[in-house]
């Protein structure tokens, strides 16, 4: 579970002009961005933008059409089988629907990596399990199945799952997609404990823009499979390009008028697209 | 935007998918018969996976192979009684049970209860991304998920294979016994007179075979199945697969016949 952790500020991720998609079917164009160590980078953009695909193209899902991702020290491009292995066990993953193995029950699916990747004794992966279990304040559903789970506790769970080998570097799909609003807030918060407890980097997908801009370092966005945007929570909210301010203003919106305006932005928005 | 076909179905064959798809399936072989040894606790799995498709299997095939043994007595006492070769009948349906029938319909069963579910639950992981989960974790979806079920498919199918042919036995041995008054002793002296070793050696071969070709083709089309869209297709995969697993397993039955006896 020791890795030669990255110093922090020291780049952790590099992309440049990476360009990824189905057969000939290109998804995201000319993306480039760098993570530094210890951030906490947020990507969002609206559904189809390209964002679970970028987080695909991070971990070596697939592969990129053209373009380089330089992640852990490794590149992607030429990485053999045996590299990316290395640097897969160096990195936690959570996807959006949990991806937790169905057959297995709660605690079974969160020894899973360190069964496979460690020699300790059972024992010791238990406690260790069961830490993780409490970091994300789990407790008491070692033996559930993953279909008996709430939606805020697989995502949870997820995530225990995801920093059990105690990464460098985490990355999650759409972490609080389908939570109500408490649930939401309550991820945010636990992200930010688990950056400071675990001095991880995170890469995070989302499309809870009012999230990325409460928890971010950092924040690109993604429109049409191309960078619209990208820099601080500030420079995002004060950017003048219009396509950014729409995708802000959904969000904030919520916030700071009543309902009624509310719909109505969102109206006048909808038509607004009309031709 | 490509003009090439997305997925492969009887609908959409092209000789340019066949041959990417055969290069899958084949890589799909070769990935699982090399991956052993390559995931701790694969036997523990493996154990899992023959009670799953052994054990679970043997009410069903028992009470097959008695049944298809009752058949068979009858209708072969029929035709032998024709040509006045009555006392033939122990050794035509110990022949017929041991060579083919026995290794056939349990494959065929074996599909149908283990081969589906097995192909249903790989391409539910893939819809769930429980395949892409594995991979991030660095774990060897083939030593971790198709090691176990492929050799336990492949050593489950000659055990159950037995199971059959002693239940057709028992089963043909009682109707001729009750309907045609034959005395047990001399019906199943005949059957022992009649089938030598290389009948049964050729019957468990069989039976192995055909599990390797159920293992690779349920297995293969759930892993390799891409954009499938919910309940309908993974339904439509699952029925590809055991419809392909059940006619390759017809074929080389049929040529494994011209070439072994």
């Amino acid at each position: 579970m020791a890795h030669a952790t990255t110093p922090a500020g020291e780049t952790v991720v590099c992309v440049r002009d990476l360009s990824a998609g189905y057969g000939a079917e290109s998804i995201l164009r000319n993306v480039s961005f760098d993570v530094r160590a210890g951030e906490i980078f947020a990507v969002i953009g609206r559904s189809g933008s390209g964002k679970s695909t970028l987080l695909k193209q991070l971990v070596g899902l697939q592969r990129a059409l053209s373009g380089s991702i330089q992640i852990l020290d490794l590149d992607l491009n030429n990485a053999s089988r045996a590299a990316l292995k290395r640097a897969r066990k160096r990195m936690g993953i959570a996807f959006q629907g949990g991806g937790l193995l169905s057959s297995l029950n709660v605690i079974d699916n969160i020894e899973l990596p360190l069964r496979q990747h460690t020699k300790l004794e059972r024992t010791t992966i238990r406690i260790v399990s069961h830490l993780k279990l409490e970091l994300l304040n789990l407790s008491g559903i070692d033996h559930m199945m993953p279909a008996q789970l709430s939606g805020g506790m697989l995502k949870r769970v997820s995530l225990a799952r995801a920093v059990v080998m105690d990464p460098e570097l985490l990355l999650l799909d759409e972490p609080s997609s389908g939570l109500d609003p408490a649930n939401a807030a309550e991820l945010d918060l636990l992200l930010l404990r688990l950056r400071s407890t675990l001095n991880l980097t995170i890469i995070y997908i989302t499309h809870a823009v009012e999230s990325a801009l409460r928890v971010a370092d950092k924040i690109l966005v993604l429109h049409d499979g191309e960078v619209l945007a990208g820099g601080t929570p500030d420079e995002i909210r004060n950017h003048s390009s219009q396509e950014v301010q729409s995708l802000l203003g959904r969000t904030t919106a919520a916030g700071t008028h009543s309902p009624a305006e509310y719909l109505a932005r969102l109206t006048v928005g909808a038509g607004a697209n009309e031709p | 935007m490509s003009t090439a076909p997305r997925t492969v179905g009887w609908r959409r064959l092209s000789f340019i998918a066949l041959f990417r798809d055969l290069g899958r399936y084949g890589y799909f072989l070769f990935a699982t018969l090399t991956a052993i040894g390559r995931s701790p606790g694969q036997f523990r799995r493996w154990l899992h996976q023959v009670y799953f498709v052994g054990a679970g299997s043997t009410g069903v095939i028992a009470a097959a192979g008695a049944f298809v043994g009752m058949v068979v007595a009858v209708q072969f006492h029929d035709s032998l009684a024709r040509l006045g070769a009555s006392g033939l009948l122990g050794t035509a349906v110990g022949l017929a049970l041991i060579r083919e029938l026995g290794p056939l319909l349990t494959a065929l069963i074996v599909i149908g209860r283990a081969g589906s579910a097995s192909c249903a639950e790989i391409a539910v992981m893939r819809t769930d991304h429980q395949l892409d989960a594995l991979e991030g974790m660095a774990i060897d979806p083939f030593g971790f998920l198709h090691v176990p079920r492929f050799w336990a498919f492949v050593c489950a199918l000659p055990l159950l294979t037995a199971i059959f042919i002693v239940f057709g036995i028992a089963g043909s041995t009682l109707v001729a016994r009750a309907s045609f008054d034959i005395n047990i002793n001399a019906y199943l002296d005949a059957m022992a007179d009649g089938v030598i070793n290389h009948d049964t050696v050729h019957g468990i071969f069989k039976a192995a075979l055909f599990g390797v070709l159920m293992a690779w083709i349920c297995l293969a089309k759930g892993f390799l199945s891409q954009g499938l869209s919910g309940a309908a297709g993974i339904s439509r995969t699952t029925t590809e697969a055991v419809v392909v697993a059940s006619l390759a397993i017809l074929f080389f039955d049929y040529v494994l016949s011209a070439v072994l006896l």
